[in-house]
C-alpha cells in the first residue's frame, strides 16, 4: 500500500499526504461538525452524578464490610 | 506485506481525529464493548488474589470500593478528552506532558506495565495447559515447572505470530472470546450456587491473610483500586469512536465496574470455597473433569487473544510515541522485541503470577499519579478545551511544545503523586503508614498529583502549554459547550 509506506514518519505533519488528510479532517470538523453533540464537553450534571454514584458505592462497601 | 501496511495505516491515520461518520458506537454498543473487555481471564485471578487477603463479605466490599473509585478516576483521565476530540489518548496526552513527556511515560510506565500483563497472561496459559495435561494424561506438572515456562513461551510465540498477521486476525479472535468468557462466568455462577451454601461462603476464611485484619481490608481495597486504574492504557483510544460524551463515560463505568465485579466475585467465591486463589487450579474441582478441562482450554485460548490485543495496542502506542526512529523498525521485529522481557519472566512463573498484588499495586502507583495530573490539567486548568489544530503542529509551532517538548510541571506532579503513594504504601516491602488503612494510597496520590499540577503549572508554564488566556483564542474547531 503506497500511502501507508509514504506515511512512515508517524505524525510527521510535514508529510504532504498526512498533512492533507489532517487538514481535510480539521476542515470538516470546523465546517460541518461544529456544535455536533459528539463534541460537547462532559456536562457538570454527569460529573456530579459520577461523584455521587462513587460516593454511594463507597458507603455501600463500608456498610457491607 | 499486508500486516505492515495495516499497522502503519492504523498507527498513522489512527492518530488523526475521527469524523462523525467514523464514530460508530452509541451508548448500547459501547456498553457491550466494555462488558466484553471486562470479563477477562484475569478477573478470576483478581477475585482469587482478593480472597487471599479477606473473606467474602470484606472482599465484596473491597471490590465495590476499589473498582468504583479506580474506574471513575481512570475514565475521567482517559475517556472524556479522547471522546470529545475524537483523538486517541496518547496524542491528547501531549497537552499534559508534551511530546517528549508522553514518550517518556509510554517507554517506561506503559511499556513495563503491559510487559508485566503479557508475562502474566503467558504464565496463566502455561498453568492452564499444564492442568489440562495433568487431568487428561495423568501428568504431574507443578505450577512452576519448566513445562509451564515452555508453555508460556509457546503462548508468547503464538501471540507473536497472530500479531505479525496484523489487527484483523486479532479482531476475529476477540469476537469469539468475549461471549465465551461470559458463558463460562455464568456457568461458574450456576455451579457455585449449586455446590456451595450461602453460609459456607460467608464463613470461608481468607486463604493467606496478614495478622492485621484492618491492613488486609486496606490492601484488598488498594489492590482493587489498582485493578480499576489498570484499564487506563486502552480506554481513550476506544472512547474516541463513541457518538456522545455520555456514550463514552457511562458504558465504561457499567462495563468495567459492573461486569468486572461479577467476574471477580465469581473468582473470589470459587477461590474461597475451593481453597486456592489460582483459577487454573480450581476450574476442574469446580466444573468437574470435562467441564473443567473445557473451561481451562478456553481460558488458555482467551489468554492468547488478550495477550495479542495488549501487545498490539502497546506496540502501536510505542510507534506513535517513538516517531520516525521506531517507524523504521519492521512491525514483526518491534513486536518480537516487546516479548523479550515477558519471555525472561516466564522462566520464573511465580514472579508476577503469585505476586499479582505487588505487580498491580506498583503499576497503580504510577497510573494513579498520571490520572491525577491528567484530570487536573483537562478539567481544572483547561476547562475541557484543547487546541485540536495545535495538537498536530510540529515542534515549537505547537502550543503543547512546552520546554523542548517536555512539560516539566506535568512530570514533576506525576512524580510527586507516585512518591506519596510509595510513602503511604510500599508495594515492594508492603510497609504502610497508619493513614493508609483509612485513605488508601491511590486517593492521596491522585489528589497530590492533581494539586501539584495546578500549583506548578502557572509557575513553570507562564507562556507555554496553551494555558495562557491569549492562547484560548487559538483555533479550536469543535468546542461548542453542551
Amino acid at each position: 500500500m503506497a500511502v501507508g509506506g509514504r506515511l512512515g514518519g508517524l505524525m510527521d505533519v510535514r508529510d504532504p499526504a498526512l498533512r492533507a488528510e489532517l487538514d481535510r479532517r480539521l476542515g470538516v470538523l470546523e465546517r460541518e461538525e461544529a456544535g455536533d453533540a459528539a463534541h460537547a464537553a462532559l456536562g457538570a450534571r454527569d460529573l456530579w452524578a459520577m461523584a455521587l454514584l462513587v460516593a454511594a458505592l463507597v458507603v455501600v462497601g463500608w456498610v457491607i464490610a | 506485506m499486508a500486516a505492515e501496511e495495516d499497522v502503519t495505516r492504523e498507527a498513522t491515520f489512527g492518530s488523526l481525529p475521527v469524523l462523525r461518520g467514523e464514530r460508530v458506537w452509541n451508548f448500547t454498543d459501547f456498553t457491550w464493548v466494555n462488558v466484553g473487555l471486562a470479563i477477562a481471564t484475569w478477573a478470576f485471578l483478581v477475585g482469587g488474589s482478593t480472597a487471599a487477603l479477606v473473606g467474602f463479605r470484606e472482599g465484596l466490599a473491597a471490590m465495590i470500593i476499589g473498582n468504583a473509585i479506580g474506574v471513575a478516576v481512570m475514565l475521567l483521565a482517559s475517556v472524556v478528552a479522547s471522546q470529545r476530540y475524537g483523538v486517541e489518548q496518547y496524542t491528547v496526552l501531549r497537552t499534559v506532558y508534551g511530546v517528549g513527556g508522553v514518550a517518556l511515560l509510554v517507554f517506561t510506565v506503559v511499556l513495563f506495565t503491559e510487559m508485566g500483563w503479557s508475562a502474566l497472561l503467558g504464565v496463566m496459559f502455561g498453568r492452564a495447559s499444564a492442568q489440562v495435561s495433568n487431568e487428561v494424561f495423568g501428568t504431574e506438572i507443578g505450577p512452576n515447572a519448566i513445562v509451564v515456562t515452555l508453555l508460556a513461551l509457546l503462548a508468547l510465540a503464538i501471540a507473536w505470530v497472530v500479531l505479525a498477521k496484523g489487527p484483523l486476525s486479532i479482531r476475529f479472535f476477540n469476537r469469539i472470546v468475549a461471549p465465551g468468557l461470559a458463558v463460562i462466568t455464568l456457568g461458574m455462577v450456576v455451579l457455585l450456587l449449586a455446590e456451595t451454601s450461602w453460609s459456607e461462603l460467608l464463613n470461608a476464611a481468607p486463604l493467606d491473610p496478614f495478622p492485621d485484619d484492618r491492613l488486609n481490608f486496606a490492601l484488598a481495597v488498594e489492590f482493587n483500586l489498582g485493578v480499576g486504574l489498570s484499564w487506563w492504557p486502552v480506554m481513550g483510544s476506544l472512547a474516541r469512536l463513541t457518538d456522545k460524551p455520555r456514550s463514552g463515560l457511562w458504558p465504561g463505568f457499567i462495563g468495567l465496574f459492573g461486569a468486572t465485579l461479577v467476574a471477580q466475585v465469581v473468582g473470589m467465591a470459587a477461590a474461597l470455597t475451593l481453597g486456592d486463589s489460582d483459577p487454573t487450579v480450581w476450574m476442574v474441582p469446580l466444573g468437574g473433569e470435562w467441564l473443567g478441562i473445557l473451561a481451562l482450554l478456553f481460558i488458555a485460548f482467551a489468554n492468547l487473544t488478550s495477550l495479542s490485543s495488549i501487545v498490539y495496542s502497546t506496540c502501536l502506542a510505542l510507534r506513535q510515541a517513538g516517531g520516525n526512529r521506531l517507524t523504521r523498525i519492521r512491525w514483526e521485529w518491534l513486536t518480537a522485541a516487546f516479548f523479550v522481557l515477558p519471555a525472561l519472566v516466564s522462566f520464573k512463573p511465580d514472579l508476577l503470577y503469585d505476586k499479582f498484588l505487588v505487580f498491580v499495586t506498583w503499576s497503580g502507583a504510577f497510573l494513579a499519579a498520571i490520572a491525577g495530573t491528567v484530570i487536573a490539567d483537562y478539567f481544572v486548568l483547561r476547562r475541557q478545551r484543547i487546541d485540536l489544530r495545535g495538537l498536530y503542529e510540529p515542534g515549537a509551532a505547537s502550543p503543547y511544545h512546552f520546554s523542548g517538548g517536555v512539560n516539566v510541571a506535568g512530570l514533576v506532579s506525576t512524580g510527586l503523586g507516585a512518591l506519596v503513594y510509595v510513602l503511604l504504601y510500599n508495594p515492594q516491602t508492603l510497609d504502610t503508614q497508619p493513614a493508609f488503612d483509612y485513605v488508601t494510597a491511590t486517593v492521596p496520590a491522585v489528589l497530590v498529583a492533581g494539586v501539584a499540577h495546578v500549583v506548578l503549572t502557572p509557575l513553570l508554564n507562564r507562556r507555554a502549554g496553551g494555558y495562557a488566556p491569549s492562547d484560548a483564542a487559538l483555533p479550536s474547531p469543535t468546542v461548542k459547550e453542551s
